[in-house]
């Protein structure tokens, strides 16, 4: 089996009033495993949906393997489609779950046992194939509405947050799985997530979507990393976004001197001396235990590996992460050295909502 | 009982069996005025009933409960003075948010009504949506109206269970942090029922884990982190950990050495020589030039703070590795840590794999 | 695998819904479903002259039918209303009490407030005429030779008679307490328990917070439970004496071969029915109440009042024994008469001791009761089990074409009429419209009842239908059955139906026991095929009292053996 080359050409679909799709464009090459991530109401959804042939879109274009899908309605289309909470058949046991797509088109009886049963034994619950959904667990059902997808010939699977439903740690068993499953099979998939360590860990690239757009298209690190946007910033990474003002520039880095904290090293993207600047400081960045700044923790908070920090820096308040340590409480003066050069933004190009 | 009136709730020996289950056995707990404490466990642990008998939602078979000193048991809910918050938010859909905070004032019989239900929202930071009705609110205002009106009823003690467990994690996340402010700024006592450790871990001064109806340990966020008592404790709070059997061969100081059978380590406890788990966490395991652990990275996931690694040991088990060092997969590496961040246990006579189990 | 198939395998992998066969649906529940009830409009429409000269201006008694028409309609109005004032005081808490479990035995109790929704209702009229009305009822209990209630007596003010009321209360209320009982429990206690751990007392809470969230049920339940009342016939004709409500007029005046008067009083009948019952719809719809709360005096005094009637035990104690027993005693009092009473009566008359006067001789010996109450049982259940398959083929149809267009809400409202229009004037309108003097298609009996009924059952299933399907998420997983290779059909006869199956097995049942117990169309559109329901009402009228009191009895036993299974099939 051989993943599909998916492209998405200019997609728009309006709802009322409200652009679900603002001319989406991304082409997701053959068994890439595909994360698009971006907050509840970003129209991930809805593309998906478009993808599976379930919603028209208004204008634009969908190829798979450079032919256009949109003239065949779903069932011809071979994209796998995974709702949140799977949607298991709850009249029908986990083979017939299974075998539906193929019995459906009218498959051989003994076509349809062999690939059921090759398709249980992939996701490892050939023996829970009399069971009814309601009788698994979350990871079981799980794995059983892959199995479906799979068996049905599926050439892209489209995974619309297909994790949310199972507890925290059983999350990241899983999603290590459906990784290492599409890969063996060299299928093309495309997952919609709002979880930033999820899109992270599973993908090849990543798309970060707001408001029906796509904002930027990379591999992990250079959407955490070299975010394109303040948004993208603050949602993938969680960076303070601090004003500022770009006082040297010499060819992409300059220097920017921030409210409160002073001269810091910037990257930017071909801004000028004077321009009014967000610099983006990621909490991981900041290293307490330097000596150039100084600050008062605010309030701190565990959150197992990493203590989170908010400081206080004259009128600045910092979100910082650091590592468990003992003896720091509300009140503890601490100093910190910032990892630079930081990101510069221009400042106009925040729309301040959206994020949190 | 003498002691008891400083204390905002004490439980003792509370017992509740349900048909075959036994969902609470024997627990106690004392939680002081304006503490901020959380009750974590898997489902089916127990902590959601233990919430119940406080708030005289259910009845315990044994025990008993005292709010600020007054005995409570047999008492119906509206007579314990207690202020709970679900999951499902439960905010009256047919009331504007004004009204629902008004209602629970008057439903108190406090005097001016009207004012005390200003003041709980303003405290809350809504008093800008109060002519809303709650279907028009965001889940996160919804849960702040929802304290208000626990507040505008007289409660000084918070029960909440899985309070932002219908929100989306960004919102929960943000929400948790303003809401233990408000308790704190308040002075008032929360106990936060929750699954989800991160949560616990961020907000609460202690918190007591729960298993099997029994609590295996009390202790602040930091303690339960880096002192486990249990190796439930060390696998269920503080995200992934690795687990690696060995034989404990002697003793050095407050360090036991133990033989993982690829080579000794020192690590953090006092256990007895034979079979032992050490506990080690991943973010703890770091890239070394030297070290007892050998083996070939496997897999590799960015995170974004950090990369986690799979590393296959020589001997065929595989660990986990947080680190910002970025390495290539198929690199292969020798893995160290410091005996202090190492905690170990004796090999449990139900056996590892049981020992770590969630139900 | 399984697969429905209740179309056919032809169908198979074809595309979507035509819109022929959208509208091929839609004429024909046009037809079937909503012409029988409203054809008398238009008859009495075109029929204008002769009906007015004959209400206005009869030769020999000028407006003297008018009046007699105007006297039954508002008897009927101020009747359903008197009822639907007494179901309210008896319903909202006995539903509350019901929903919540708080009385000692909720499950019987509710089982006894659901059991004249499957009770044939002549039959239960009967029981009730004896028990309250004969000497032999419940009076002689208290050793008194004349009936409790006399079968005339009217109650001031609001002149109705009495026996009526307690009839129509008994055969009226399920319709009130079943979708509140429903409502409540859908509700959870959740609100409840906040509202109680604010310190709220049970009696605030259930004024500020239960009974604002069940408005719009209390709304949809009185609504139904007005038409009931309206167009209840069974019962009515049987305990009815000289004061008559309009249902009962309409059957004497088609008996009396005027069928102008009759159908002027059944247009009249449903434009009152669907004047008090659409408006409501409407309310029940809009936006959800809004109740705003204010510490004002007024309300924290009715709290303090409030909270000192909840602490009383004494007084929760006395209303629920209150409630129960006139429960009890509003249907299980005809139903024990019936049973002492076939006990006297069954070897030989008690007044007069002659065997003629006897349940033996009347049912087994000569005068043959038993073939005609068999012949008649036979016809009840064929009717009863071909209208429910007609009615559940054309609801899946209708659902099918309908479901997922924007015809859904308007469908869904209009379906609704044949329950909204009392039965007698459905009888008479499908009577005109397939009879002689309309189409001439088919003529009174078996075939024509089963017309009328699969009028007024499709609604039932059709509703139970779409109810389960908003309730069940069924859209993802057709869009999943859709990716997996289905077409619109296949996902419609392999995956939404099946998943449905819950609703359309208890719409089924609760189209069958009303189609069984239906008495007022029936005995208009049934000719000489006689129906079980209307034997009981000819029994009655014949005199013949032994055997209309074996027929009651075994139609009140297999009200049991049906409760049963609607607690099995029905939610």
């Amino acid at each position: 089996m051989r993943g599909a080359k998916v492209s998405v050409r200019d997609l728009r679909k309006r709802y009322g009033a409200v652009k679900a799709l603002d001319g989406v464009t991304f082409d997701v090459e053959s068994g890439e495993y595909f994360v698009i991530l971006g907050p509840v109401g970003s129209g991930r959804s809805t593309l998906l949906k478009c993808i599976a042939g379930l919603e028209r879109p208004d204008s634009g274009d969908i190829l798979f393997d450079g032919e256009s899908v949109l003239g065949l309605p779903p069932e011809k289309r071979l994209a796998g489609y995974m709702p949140p909470g799977y949607a298991l058949f709850p009249h029908m046991t986990v083979w017939e779950n299974v075998a539906y797509g193929l019995w459906i088109r009218g498959y051989p009886r003994r076509e349809v046992e062999e690939r059921v049963e090759e398709a249980l034994k992939l996701v490892g619950l050939l023996h829970r194939a009399d069971s009814y959904p309601h009788q698994l667990s979350g990871g079981q059902r799980q794995r059983i509405a892959l199995a479906r997808a799979l068996a049905s010939g599926a050439r892209v699977l489209l995974l619309d947050e297909p994790l949310t439903a199972l507890d925290a740690v059983l999350t990241l068993e899983v999603r290590r799985e459906v990784r290492r499953l599409a890969k063996s099979l060299g299928l093309t998939v495309i997952h919609v997530t709002h979880n930033q360590e999820e899109a992270m860990a599973v993908a090849d690239r990543v798309a970060v979507m707001r408001r029906g757009r796509v904002e930027q298209v990379g591999s992990p690190e250079e959407v955490y990393f070299n975010p394109l946007t303040p948004f993208e910033a603050k949602f993938v990474a969680d960076a303070n976004l601090l004003p500022g003002k770009l006082v040297e520039v010499e060819g992409a880095s300059g220097v920017a001197e921030v409210e409160g904290l002073g001269p810091v090293r910037v990257l930017h993207r071909g801004l000028a001396a004077g321009a009014e600047v967000l610099v983006a400081v990621r909490p991981e960045s900041i290293r307490v235990g330097g000596s150039r700044f100084r600050g008062k923790v605010l309030d701190l908070s565990h959150l197992g590996h990493t203590l989170r920090l908010w400081v206080e820096v004259g009128k600045l308040r910092l979100r910082v992460d650091t590592e468990p340590v003992l003896g720091l409480k509300p009140g503890s003066e601490i100093t910190f050295d910032l990892d630079e050069p930081l990101l510069a933004f221009e400042y106009s190009s925040w729309e301040g909502e959206g994020v949190e | 009982m003498r002691g008891l009136s400083r204390k905002a709730l004490v439980v003792t020996g509370l017992t509740k069996r349900y048909p075959g289950v036994t969902a609470l056995d024997s627990v106690s707990l004392e939680v002081g005025e304006g503490e901020y404490f959380a009750v974590i466990g898997p489902s089916g642990s127990g902590k959601s009933t233990l919430l119940k008998c406080i708030a005289g939602l259910e009845r315990p078979d044994g025990g008993s409960v005292y709010i600020f000193g007054r005995r409570v048991d047999g008492l119906p809910p509206e007579e314990r003075g207690v202020g709970l918050i679900f999951q499902e938010i439960y905010l009256f859909p047919h009331m504007t948010a004004r009204s629902n905070v008004v209602y629970a004032a008057v439903a108190r019989g406090v005097g001016r009504a009207e004012d005390v239900a200003r003041e709980a929202l303003s405290a809350v930071g809504v008093e800008v949506r109060a002519r809303s009705l709650p279907r028009e609110l965001s889940l996160g205002e919804q849960q702040k109206v929802s304290l208000a009106r626990a507040l505008a009823s007289g409660a000084r003690l918070l029960l909440m269970d899985e309070p932002y467990g219908s929100m989306d994690p960004r919102t929960a996340a943000q929400l948790r942090y303003e809401v233990r402010r408000l308790a704190k700024s308040l002075g008032l006592t929360v106990i936060h029922v929750t699954h989800n450790q991160e949560e616990a871990m961020a907000v609460a001064d202690r918190v007591a884990v729960m298993r099997r109806g029994r609590v295996e340990q009390v202790g602040s966020p930091l303690e339960l982190y880096l002192r486990p008592k249990s190796l439930f404790v060390a696998r269920f709070v503080g995200g992934e950990n690795n687990f690696l059997e060995g034989e404990v061969v002697g003793r050095d100081g407050p360090y036991v050495e133990v033989d993982l059978g690829v080579g000794a380590v020192k690590a953090f406890g006092d256990v007895e020589p034979g079979r032992a788990v050490v506990a080690v966490r991943p973010e703890k395991l770091k890239f070394a030039e030297s070290g007892v652990l050998e083996g070939r990275v496997e897999a590799r996931e960015f995170l974004g703070k950090v990369y986690k690694y799979v590393v296959r040991l020589r001997d065929g088990r595989s660990v986990l590795v947080k680190s910002r060092e970025r390495v290539a997969q198929g690199a292969p590496v020798k893995l160290s840590f410091d005996p202090l961040d190492a905690v170990v246990f004796p090999y449990p006579p139900e056996g590892l794999a049981e020992a770590l189990r969630y139900e | 695998m399984k697969a429905v198939g209740f179309l056919s395998a032809r169908y198979r992998g074809r595309g979507p819904l035509s819109a022929a066969y959208v509208a091929v649906v839609l004429a024909a529940v046009a037809l079937l479903v909503l012409a029988p009830p409203l054809y008398v409009v238009v008859y009495v429409l075109t029929h204008a002259e002769a009906v007015v000269r004959e209400a206005f201006q009869h030769y020999l008694i000028g407006s003297a039918y008018w009046q007699m028409i105007t006297r039954a309609l508002l008897l009927s109005l101020r009747l359903a209303l008197a009822t639907l004032a007494v179901d309210l005081a008896l319903g909202l808490p006995l539903s509350y009490l019901i929903a919540r479990r708080k009385l000692k035995a909720s499950a019987l109790v509710e089982n006894l407030a659901t059991l004249p929704l499957v009770l044939p209702t002549s039959a239960f009229g009967f029981a009730a005429l004896m028990a309250w009305s004969s000497p032999l009822g419940i009076s002689s209990l208290f050793g008194q030779r004349a009936a409790l209630i006399p079968q005339d007596a009217v109650l001031p003010v609001v002149e109705v008679p009495v026996l009526l009321l307690i009839v129509h209360v008994a055969l009226t209320l399920p319709y009130l307490v079943r979708p509140l009982v429903a409502t409540l429990e859908t509700l959870g206690e959740a609100y409840e328990l906040v509202s109680r751990s604010l310190g709220a007392p049970i009696l605030t809470t259930f004024r500020r917070v239960v009974l604002p969230l069940i408005a719009p049920s209390l709304v949809t339940g009185s609504a139904l439970a007005l038409t009931r009342s309206l167009g209840e016939t069974g019962a009515t004709l049987i305990v009815a004496g000289v004061n008559f409500p309009a249902s009962v007029a309409i059957v004497r005046l088609v008996g009396a071969l005027k069928m102008g008067l009759a159908s002027l009083l059944a247009s009249l009948l449903v434009a009152s029915a669907l004047s008090l019952v659409l408006p409501a719809e409407l309310l029940s719809k809009r936006a959800a109440l809004r109740a705003e709360v204010r510490g004002t005096r007024l309300e924290k005094a009715l709290v303090r009042v409030e909270r000192k009637l909840s602490s009383s035990a004494l007084l929760s104690r006395l209303a629920k024994a209150t409630l129960a027993s006139v429960l009890a005693i509003l249907l299980l009092a005809p139903i024990a008469v019936i049973v002492k009473m076939l006990v006297e009566y069954w070897s030989c008359d008690p007044y007069t001791g002659r065997v003629e006067g006897g349940v033996l001789y009347q049912v087994f010996g000569p005068a043959g009761y038993w073939p005609r109450i068999v012949r008649a049982a036979a016809n009840s259940f064929l009717v009863a089990s071909l209208a429910t398959l007609t009615a559940v083929y054309l609801s899946i149809l209708l659902f099918a074409a309908v479901r997922r267009t924007k015809l859904l809400p308007l469908v869904r409202a209009l379906i609704k009429i044949p329950l909204i229009v009392p039965t007698s004037a459905t009888g008479l309108s499908a009577l005109l419209l397939y009879g002689e003097s309309g189409l001439n298609l088919v003529q009174p009996g078996i075939w024509l009842t089963l017309l009328v009924h699969v009028s007024f059952t499709t609604p039932v299933v059709f509703e139970t239908l779409i109810s389960t399907y908003e309730s069940l998420e069924v859209d993802p997983l057709e869009e999943v059955a859709r990716t997996l290779g289905a077409t619109p059909y296949d996902a419609l006869e392999t995956v939404t139906l099946p998943v449905l199956r819950r609703g359309i097995v208890a719409g089924a049942v609760l189209a069958f026991l009303g189609s069984l117990g239906e008495t007022g169309a029936t005995m208009m559109v049934m000719g000489r095929d006689e129906m079980l329901t209307v034997l009981i009402v000819n029994m009655a009228e014949a005199m013949a009292v032994p055997a209309a009191l074996f027929t009651s009895a075994l139609l009140l036993l297999y009200a049991l053996a049906a409760l049963l299974l609607l607690r099995t099939f029905v939610r």
